[in-house]
């Protein structure tokens, strides 16, 4: 549905095939993992056995003596790193940590945290080279939980640190795994619950899941011997891989190439670094020969970012006639080995969708043994909407009020205040909630036993950053688009498109093309739901400065004055005698002899980018025999501010869902009381299956950006953040049983039906 | 007169109060301006002459990395938050 | 180790590549014939990023040894466009937008294949069921399905006699 009527566009809005399409269905795509170099050698990495334990003695003796093994480096061979900060566009990292993550130093973390790495001739000798490494660990006592781990006596993953808070200064006297702690606080959160009618208060708890990228890690690195390296890889951002790499083998950046390859996912578990450093270093080592490392699944689930596992208490109150009057609430995140969960954005999102005046939230960033997390998705975002989305369906019930009625009355728009402080700008969140219930879903009846409806909506902030694009018009007419993107889910086509409407040519003639870090200006990474938006800007730029030199070009030409000329629907016309009109094709025929090569430029930090918001509906039955929930029908609605590409635009919003649906059913790192992962493949992490999920619809509502000059919002992220309440508020409304505690897996519901555990 | 809106946290530094109106045409003179009615904020936004990384400051709503010499019109609002990642 | 000598017909041509006999077919196809269409997700049999098919059944490559090639007829994703034309399957991914990272596409649409040879008018559910072995992280399945479907019309309406 549209909200505000569309202009008149003739690509934007359609659904061409995406500029990558043929080489990815028939298999000429290459991917990090297909890069084959001559003379390549094979790394692999030896893991730690344990969660939590002190290395006293690395031998790597026995491995260096093998025959065809040419490489071996520990923690001792990465350069000195200083206690410094490197930004990854807005992801803060600590350089000395992500060295500790990379490689242990004194001690092991968690369960599959690299200590070794070996290049060998091939991967099965790599493999037995590692057999031959002898480590011995000092075994210490784990704590995996976030709860646990605030203790004031649990076990402490690094003796010297303390508690700071968002400015990094340390407020807390004793040793602590919370690495942080911040407030957002306004307004009389007291006097307001002291007037609500109905007060509800709940605690919840989110298990660690994975991004489940079906293409593990890789990277195949060349120490040159001019000093310089370079790195392919399947990254979300290879700047980002490029200065994370400069900064931990302590190389200028100009002294680090990184060419990416087309990535098999990443869901932002592809922007730190796990083996490009490793790689560089071997290969350095084995005398500059190409090393190549991929990853086994079992090393991505162990030892690559999942996101964190939660624990979070909300208390919200309403008055009689059904207002948000005030929320309380504490969330504390497992941050992994190593701070930086993403705590504070998921505070900052979960008020979002409503217009509240008095509210406290207390966050905390914990550390335990198990693998530092990195984004998934709307990082930080799920789990708390899940704890405040299932008490907003609390308080509905309690007022006998409709859920999406409810949402509507108290929405945020444009001035609400977040809770940062920060007014939204122009806000689609009614909008959402306002399809969704003229939507034919809701509008239907859901009837049957166990069967129930839920709703949920959710909010993501969506980037901005920096982009670059260089475009160079062809003599034949074409333009060749420079991007420095990867391309995850068809930002190909979308910048394109761009490109194509703003020049008024055909789709057809625009040829992106994603260059390494040597080839174009800086470029954040594909993430943070930016590409479209913010790279999208820079194309936009770069079109109009092409504009002005094909108006100038066609000045020469038709010998007129400039100012009587204008670029209108892909050619230039004389504003007095528009019969007096030269396109695009011809002006670029002519270029050699007009003044050479017309290319066009942009670069810049986007400004103005417009916040996502998603309502979502879902019907749910539950088999009270085997616990088992089929979804039965889903409707994601979303504001995509204006869909580019309609097609990918709903494939996000329905990928976000699916993703949403395994993590409120079936996907959690199961841990012994060791610290060991027992479940790192995809037989027993079950990420969703065809036969798993219903058709999801979708329904794109489109609020434009007015910072954008087609109103483009982020789209990639948001849709992930409603279906574990909307899931959780479906099953109460089936069977009666309020689920806290993810995922609603089989077990717990047959556990609540005829005791045992709790639910 | 640009108004600075102040984390909870760092609010006691400047006896409580949420916002606080100072003089200032660049968010430098603000900060500064806010260090002397709230003394050692500076210090605490501030690292090596850029606000630190950890942190992001939003004016008028737009939140980015800004220099301390960017312009700030009067009569802005100025935000400090958390910086945040996307996926 | 001593490698095994295997002979195979792979798209249609005679190969022969010599093998240790602890290689996997997944192994030998990437790495030793340059087949790098055929993905790696899980070298475990889990994802089906690797589906071949194998004398007439989708199997995991993964799963398969590298000798017990020898004499099979196996078919890549780079032998399913014949004679320079996309195989209907890969025109309705492209049309339907069923492919977002495209790491699981070449097993995806390899598998769909077999499927169609077998059943040409599957449906949704069949299309489902017979998919749940490849895994998809980017799309939740509608477009692949989808498309599958479609392809499944399009080839349908092809093979109607021409008079």
């Amino acid at each position: 549905m549209t909200t505000i009527e569309r202009p008149r566009y003739q690509v934007i809005g359609t659904r061409p095939i995406r500029p990558d399409g043929v080489e990815k269905v028939t298999g000429r795509a290459l991917y990090g993992a297909d890069v084959r170099l001559p003379g390549t050698i094979y790394g692999r990495v030896l893991r730690s056995p344990h969660a939590h334990a002190r290395i006293l003695r690395i031998d790597t003796s026995a491995a260096e003596r093998m025959p065809g093994v040419l490489a071996v480096v520990t923690h001792r061979d990465l350069p000195a790193v200083a206690d410094g900060i490197q930004n990854l566009g807005e992801t803060a990292v600590n350089v000395r940590e992500l060295a500790a993550n990379l490689l242990a130093d004194d001690k092991v973390l968690y369960h599959g945290h690299a200590v070794a790495a070996v290049a060998a001739v091939s991967p099965h000798l790599a493999e037995e080279a590692l057999g031959a490494i002898t480590v011995e660990y000092e075994v210490l006592p784990p704590v995996l939980d976030v709860r646990e781990a605030m203790r004031e006596d649990a076990p402490l993953l690094d003796e010297s640190r303390r508690t700071k808070n968002i400015a990094g200064q340390v407020v807390g006297e004793r040793p602590s795994n919370i690495a942080m702690h911040h407030r957002f606080e306004a307004g009389d959160v007291e006097a307001a619950f002291a007037k609500a009618s109905v007060v509800i208060e709940r605690e919840f708890r989110t298990k660690m899941v994975h991004q489940g990228y079906i293409e593990p890690q890789n990277a195949t690195a060349v120490w040159n011997q001019d000093g310089t390296v370079t790195i392919w890889t399947s990254t979300q951002g290879a700047f980002a891989v490029r200065g994370q790499v400069a900064e931990l083998l302590r190389l200028p950046v100009s002294k680090v190439r990184v060419v990416p390859m087309e990535i098999g996912g990443g869901f932002g578990g592809k922007i730190p670094v796990y083996l490009e450093p490793l790689a560089a270093l071997l290969s350095r080592k084995a005398g500059g020969r190409p090393v190549k490392m991929t990853m086994s699944r079992t090393e991505v689930f162990q030892a690559t970012g999942p996101t964190s596992g939660t624990w979070i208490r909300v208390k919200a109150g309403a008055d009689a006639e059904g207002r948000l009057l005030a929320v309380e609430a504490e969330l504390c995140y497992e941050a992994g080995a190593f701070p930086g969960s993403s705590v504070n954005a998921g505070a900052m999102c979960m008020l979002a969708p409503y217009d509240v005046e008095n509210f406290r939230i207390d966050t905390y960033d914990v550390v335990v043994n198990k693998p530092k997390t990195a984004a998934y998705r709307a990082p930080g975002a799920p789990a708390a909407a899940f704890a405040m989305e299932s008490v907003v369906d609390e308080l509905c019930r309690a007022l006998k009020m409709d859920p999406l009625a409810f949402r509507l009355k108290n929405s945020s728009r444009e001035g609400t205040r977040q809770v940062s402080g920060v007014p939204f700008p122009r806000i689609g969140h009614e909008e959402c909630v306002r399809a969704a219930m003229e939507s034919d879903h809701y509008r239907s009846p859901i009837e049957g036993p166990n069967r129930g409806r839920g709703v949920a909506s959710g909010f993501w902030f969506n980037g901005g950053m920096q982009s670059t694009v260089l475009v160079a018009v062809n003599p034949d007419g074409t333009v060749n688009l420079i991007e420095g993107n990867t391309d995850i889910g068809g930002t190909r086509a979308s910048l394109a498109m761009q490109l194509a409407e703003a020049l008024g040519i055909p789709y057809e003639d625009v040829k992106p093309f994603v260059a390494d870090t040597d080839s174009i200006g800086h470029n954040d990474v594909t993430g943070g739901s930016r590409t479209t938006f913010a790279t999208g800007l820079a194309v936009y730029e770069a079109a109009m400065d092409i504009r002005r030199q094909m108006v100038a070009r066609a000045a020469r030409i038709l010998n007129l004055p400039e100012e009587d000329l204008e670029y209108v629907d892909g050619g230039v016309q004389s504003k007095s005698d528009p019969s007096k009109r030269i396109g695009f094709k011809e002006i670029a025929r002519q270029q050699a002899r007009t003044g050479g090569p017309i290319t066009g430029k942009a670069s810049l930090v986007a400004r103005g980018v417009g916040p996502a918001f998603s309502t979502q509906i879902v019907d749910v039955e539950v088999d009270p025999e085997t616990g088992k929930v089929t979804i039965l029908r889903y409707t994601v609605v979303q504001d995509a501010g204006r869909a580019i590409h309609p097609s990918y635009v709903e494939g996000q919003m329905q990928g976000g869902v699916a993703q949403g649906i395994g993590w409120a059913l079936h996907e959690e790192y199961c841990y012994d009381e060791q610290g060991h992962l027992l479940n790192a493949n995809f037989l027993d992490y079950r990420i969703p299956t065809a036969l798993d999920l219903p058709p999801i619809e979708t329904v794109i509502v489109e609020v434009p950006n007015p910072a954008h000059p087609f109103g483009v919002r982020g789209v990639g992220e948001v849709s992930i953040v409603p279906p574990l309440a909307a899931i959780a508020n479906a099953i109460y409304d089936a069977i009666g049983v309020r689920f806290t505690d993810l995922p609603i897996s089989p077990r717990r519901i047959v556990e609540a039906l005829y005791g045992g555990k709790e639910g | 007169m640009p108004t600075v809106r102040l984390p909870a946290l760092f609010r006691e530094r400047c006896g409580g109060a949420t916002a606080v109106t100072v003089e200032g045409s660049t968010l430098g003179e603000v900060l500064l301006a806010l260090d002397r009615r709230c003394p050692g904020i500076f210090e605490l936004l501030v690292e090596g002459g850029s606000i630190r990384p950890e942190l992001a400051v939003a004016i008028d709503g737009e939140t980015g990395s800004y220099l301390l010499d960017e312009p700030v019109p009067p009569g802005a609002e100025i935000a400090i938050l958390p910086a945040i990642a996307g996926g | 180790m001593a490698k095994v000598h295997v002979r195979t017909e792979i798209n249609g041509e005679p190969v022969e590549f010599l093998a240790e006999p602890r290689q996997s077919l997944l192994e030998v196809l990437r790495e030793e014939l340059g087949l790098t269409g055929t993905k790696e997700g899980c070298n475990n049999g889990n994802c089906g990023a690797c589906s071949v098919i194998f004398d007439g059944r989708v199997v995991n490559a993964c799963c398969v040894l590298a000798v017990e090639a020898e004499g099979a007829r196996i078919v890549t994703i780079e032998g399913i466009a014949r004679d320079g034309e996309l195989h209907p399957l890969q025109q309705a991914f492209l049309e339907e937008a069923a492919l977002q990272c495209g790491i699981c596409t070449p097993g995806i649409i390899v598998a769909a294949k077999a499927l169609l040879d077998r059943e040409p008018n599957p449906d949704e559910l069949r299309v489902r069921h017979w998919l749940a072995g490849n895994l998809c992280r980017c799309t939740g399945y509608d477009k692949i399905v989808r498309a599958v479907l479609a392809a499944a019309e399009r080839l349908q309406a092809q093979e109607v006699p021409q008079r």
